[in-house]
């Protein structure tokens, strides 16, 4: 797992950036008045409204819980890799049953059975397949909190630091914040694997999302004045607030797609069973399975009279006691 | 591959373990993803960024629709095994051996 901004560390920077910018307004002359509401007289405890207003600001970013992302990751992947064994260590058997059906028996329903054999090892691969994309959804999630977090926490500090720049005119220290391009990370994130290697997530694990590659931009906090240092912070604040809703519509728009594509998809094993397939039903007949040592002619008419028969043990068996009560027929209250 | 008959009798008996436990056995290791993939606790933080919500929403769905889907195969699953478990006992029967 990576490292974080906590809430707690981005509070903390947010309470310091109000303060400089409180202190640094002060120094410069500049009065502080905040309205208590939009258009309204100033509020009597405008410096604590005014860091309060910082904090605020911090608290978008903190609008995703890394830790939460994490688990509901481990246990996409958890459960994608659960399937992709299911499917390894069932898939020699179902292919030796389509296998032997497909050869060896004839008809209609054989085939039926055939196929259902295929059409299940295509769904096991299928199920894995979706599962493991939102495990790449919940990890290219758990990058852009982090690099969100971390790119409010290097605006604050870069802003601080021309806060301290302005009153004490130090040309020295540097004031350009670097923050990720959020929207790229996610575009990056949900194209490290497609459909069809999305097996290969698995593995390397969250270290996929963690590891790539995040192109990141500078924003400059200078300003000569204490209005200008608060304008170009502003501006950066914006930048980043779009920044972050960029990369959440762009993953929201993949995931809706991937929705949509896995709707589409042809998935025959949703589908009923055929009636033929029943041999309690009027559809069944032995020449729809049937194999070439039991001819249909002389072997059909013996399957037809034990079909008569198990029908006839079925009726009687509901028209007992115990089948009544088991049909639902509580018998005389 | 092909694979060559063994003759009515045997072949029928190769057909069972698939409908007495590989499908069956499928079908249980399958539901036991099922409630994972359903249980979605949320992921959002203190803050109130709306397109958090959005995403959040979209990823429900998706995630409730791997699970759902898994249900019914799950169910088709059971109803293949049983299917073909009925047809096995009745040729058992129409031989003379149920």
């Amino acid at each position: 797992m990576a490292d974080w901004k906590t809430n707690e560390d981005l509070a903390l920077i947010a309470h310091r950036l109000g303060t400089a910018v409180v202190a640094m307004y002060e120094k410069g002359g500049f009065p502080i008045s905040v309205p208590a509401y939009p258009g309204g007289a100033p509020t009597p405890d405008a410096r604590q409204t005014f860091v309060n207003s910082f904090v605020e600001d911090a608290e978008d970013f903190m609008s995703l819980e890394p830790r939460k992302i994490y688990d509901e990751y481990a246990r996409m992947e958890q459960e994608g890799s659960a399937l992709r064994d299911l499917g390894s260590t069932q898939g020699g058997a179902l292919e030796n049953a389509n296998a032997r059906l497909a050869a060896n028996w004839h008809g209609d329903a054989a085939e039926a059975f055939a196929a259902q054999m295929f059409h299940i090892q295509r769904f096991i691969d299928q199920q894995r397949d979706r599962t493991l994309q939102a495990a790449q959804a919940m990890g290219t999630l758990y990058r852009l909190a982090i690099e969100a977090r971390r790119s409010y926490h290097n605006l604050a500090e870069a802003t601080i630091v021309a806060c301290e720049k302005e009153m004490a005119d130090q040309d020295d220290r540097d004031t350009k914040a670097q923050v990720g391009m959020l929207g790229e990370l996610v575009k990056t994130g949900v194209n490290l694997f497609d459909v069809k290697k999305v097996g290969e997530l698995v593995g390397k694990g969250i270290d996929n999302f963690t590891e790539m590659g995040v192109t990141m931009v500078d924003i400059a906090l200078d300003g000569s004045e204490a209005p200008a240092v608060v304008e170009s912070y502003i501006r950066g604040r914006n930048e980043l607030r779009e920044s972050f809703d960029s990369g959440l519509t762009e993953l929201t728009k993949w995931i809706k797609l991937q929705d949509s594509l896995y709707r589409e998809e042809p998935m025959p094993i949703l589908e009923p069973l055929p009636a033929y397939l029943d041999i309690s039903g009027p559809d069944f007949r032995y020449d729809r399975f049937e194999h070439e040592d039991r001819p249909p002619d002389s072997y059909g008419p013996r399957v037809e009279q034990e079909r008569a028969e198990i029908a006839e043990e079925e009726r009687t068996a509901g028209d007992s006691e115990i089948g009544r009560r088991l049909g639902g027929d509580k018998g005389p209250v | 591959m092909p694979v060559p008959s063994r003759g009515f009798e045997l072949d029928l008996t190769d057909l069972e373990p698939v409908a007495h436990s590989v499908l069956p056995d499928l079908a249980t290791g399958l539901r036991k993803s099922i409630a994972t993939i359903l249980t979605y606790d949320s992921v959002a933080g203190p803050g109130r960024f709306d397109p958090v919500y959005r995403v959040e929403g979209a990823y429900q769905a998706f995630a409730d629709l791997i699970g759902d889907r898994l249900a019914v195969g799950c169910d088709r699953i059971d109803a293949t095994a049983r299917a073909l478990r009925e047809v096995i006992a009745l040729y058992r029967r129409a031989d003379g051996q149920g």
